[in-house]
């Protein structure tokens, strides 16, 4: 019983964090464009505007509900549900720190510690489009069917260009634990010096999974009005919303565990090691939102599958080989 | 009664009206989705199995991949492609299949019900040792398989394209297509297309 209190317990308090990381990501996110932009940004809610997402929040609260008179009755409300259950359920293999314990019980930092964690963090990520093909379908709407099209057609590419990308870790690894990934990286180096290409196909792939710029195109404003999206608003927008932010700080997790070795440092190691490497990718996100212009739809196909297929296969072999010549 | 009991009602139960669902489903983006549910209560129940990377290749390959791909197809059905009635013949021979199955089926559990292998641990590594010691020749002639499906449904695509013209290269060939599109009749058929797509219309 004790275990069961701690499991949902830890649960609900990853998702109240997750939450309100996603919140503050927001506000580091305007914060961060606007000096880059060379503007302010938000500064007037609160210290800094430290209470900007709070008013988000409740402005999308009390916005009324409207649903197109030609949207799907059964389908329209799910969609975004779908998006924001495949971006949470993701984060649960996410290990954020060592066992502890406290009161005479072990509590792992980790929601599940899966023996099959990467397929896991691969499933629940391929399980995110639906929420977009099917909030783009069933709003009745040519922008939004054309953003979900897009949405299902640019996801089922990358995502196995972040299959590949993670081969190599596993062969060096030889595991599929997130948390046995992090033990082998202290026993040894961070992944990303011995995988500097892995680490570049996840990232690239990672940053198309989550539709953030440049392969921002199911929502591309220029040609699709809000894309997949353009039909909600209030909470329901809120939602796939608040599924994007959660996918980002998720994928920032990911990466950082991976291939920087998590909570793991070589003193003081912690989950405020992890903290501080999420931290390093999203402000590359914001970065890379605020440096670089959106791709066309072909060359977004052709970067998939024309160069960095080719170049994840490569890897995998060389990796392979390389593996298997040191013993 | 032990206590995967529950579970397995529960993954089975709604499996079973997803699986319905799918054939009543007058549209067919509800039986797509229909159907994604159904392949999420196979991954459950082969979760409660204790078969982690079945239910997760499952997750990955048929919810992931393989209804994605048929959500993009239905989703640009004109008038959200609702389909007329179906004629009784389809509906008697699909009863009388449904019913064959069924017994077969039935047979098969009255002559010996499957027995739990010996050492059940589907893990990672139990698979990936067999499948690279003694099941690689079939595993490596799958490879091939796929390989041959590639290349037969290129080539049943190419049979659809307009012939280019005897003497044009490939290059033209491709343009022309490219051309071929553009052009009035090309442009209005998929102006229908997005006109009509969506579920409402």
């Amino acid at each position: 019983m004790a275990e069961l209190t701690i499991d949902v317990v830890r649960s609900l308090v990853i998702i109240l964090a997750l939450m309100t990381g996603m919140a503050y990501m927001t506000w580091f996110e305007r914060r961060v464009i606007s000096r880059l932009q060379v503007r302010i940004g938000p500064n007037k809610v609160g210290w800094f505007g430290l209470l900007q997402p709070l008013a988000d929040a409740i402005k999308l609260f009390f916005k009324e509900d409207v649903v197109p008179s030609t949207a799907d009755r059964l389908l329209y409300p799910i969609a975004p549900a779908i998006a924001l259950f495949a971006a949470l359920a993701a984060f649960a293999v996410v290990p954020l720190g060592p066992t502890i314990s406290a009161g005479g019980l072990e509590i792992p930092l980790q929601v599940a510690d899966l023996p099959v964690g990467l397929l896991y963090l691969l499933a629940a990520s391929s399980l995110g489009v639906y929420g977009l093909v099917i909030g783009g379908w069933s709003s009745g709407s040519k922008y939004s069917l054309l953003g979900g099209l897009r949405a299902a057609a640019q996801l089922v590419s990358y995502e196995l260009i972040l299959g590949l990308s993670l081969v190599g870790v596993v062969i060096v690894s030889g595991s599929l634990s997130l948390g046995q990934i992090v033990e082998a990286q202290a026993r040894s180096v961070p992944f990303i010096l011995l995988q500097p290409v892995g680490f570049v196909l996840f990232m690239i792939a990672a940053i198309a999974e989550t539709n953030r710029a440049p392969f921002d195109l199911p929502e591309a404003e220029t040609e699709l009005v809000a894309g997949y999206h353009t039909e909600y608003g209030g909470m329901r927008f809120a939602m796939f919303f608040i599924a994007e932010y959660v996918n980002m700080i998720t994928v920032s997790a990911v990466a950082s565990t991976i291939f920087l070795g998590g909570w793991w440092a070589p003193f003081f190691p912690g989950p405020h090691w992890l903290f501080i490497k999420m931290l390093l990718f999203l402000f590359l996100y914001v970065w890379l939102r605020a440096t670089l212009p959106r791709l066309r739809y072909d060359q977004l196909m052709r970067l998939s599958w024309g160069v960095l297929l080719p170049l994840g296969l490569v890897n995998i072999a060389v990796t392979a080989l390389v593996v298997v010549l040191l013993g | 009664m032990n206590n995967a009991f529950l579970p397995i009602a529960l993954a089975c139960a709604v499996a079973l009206v997803s699986a319905v669902g799918v054939i009543l489903a007058r549209r067919p983006v509800h039986a797509v989705v229909a159907l994604l549910a159904h392949s999420l209560c196979v991954a459950a129940l082969f979760l409660i199995m204790a078969a982690d990377l079945v239910a997760l290749g499952q997750v990955l390959i048929y919810s992931g991949a393989i209804v994605v791909l048929f959500l993009f197809v239905v989703a640009l059905l004109p008038h959200g492609g609702i389909e007329s009635v179906v004629p009784t013949g389809r509906v008697v021979s699909a009863v009388v299949a449904g019913a064959a199955l069924l017994a077969a089926l039935a047979a098969g559990l009255a002559v010996g019900a499957p027995t739990a292998p010996e050492n059940p641990a589907g893990g990672v590594e139990a698979i990936g040792r067999s499948l690279f010691g003694p099941l690689i020749v079939p595993f490596e002639l799958t490879a091939a398989l796929l390989l041959v499906a590639i290349i037969g449904a290129v080539a049943i695509w190419r049979r659809q394209e307009p012939e280019p013209g005897a003497k044009a290269s490939s290059r033209a060939a491709s343009e022309g297509s490219l051309a071929h599109t553009a052009d009035a009749p090309g442009a209005t058929g998929r102006q229908r297309l997005l006109d009509e797509g969506g579920p409402a219309r």
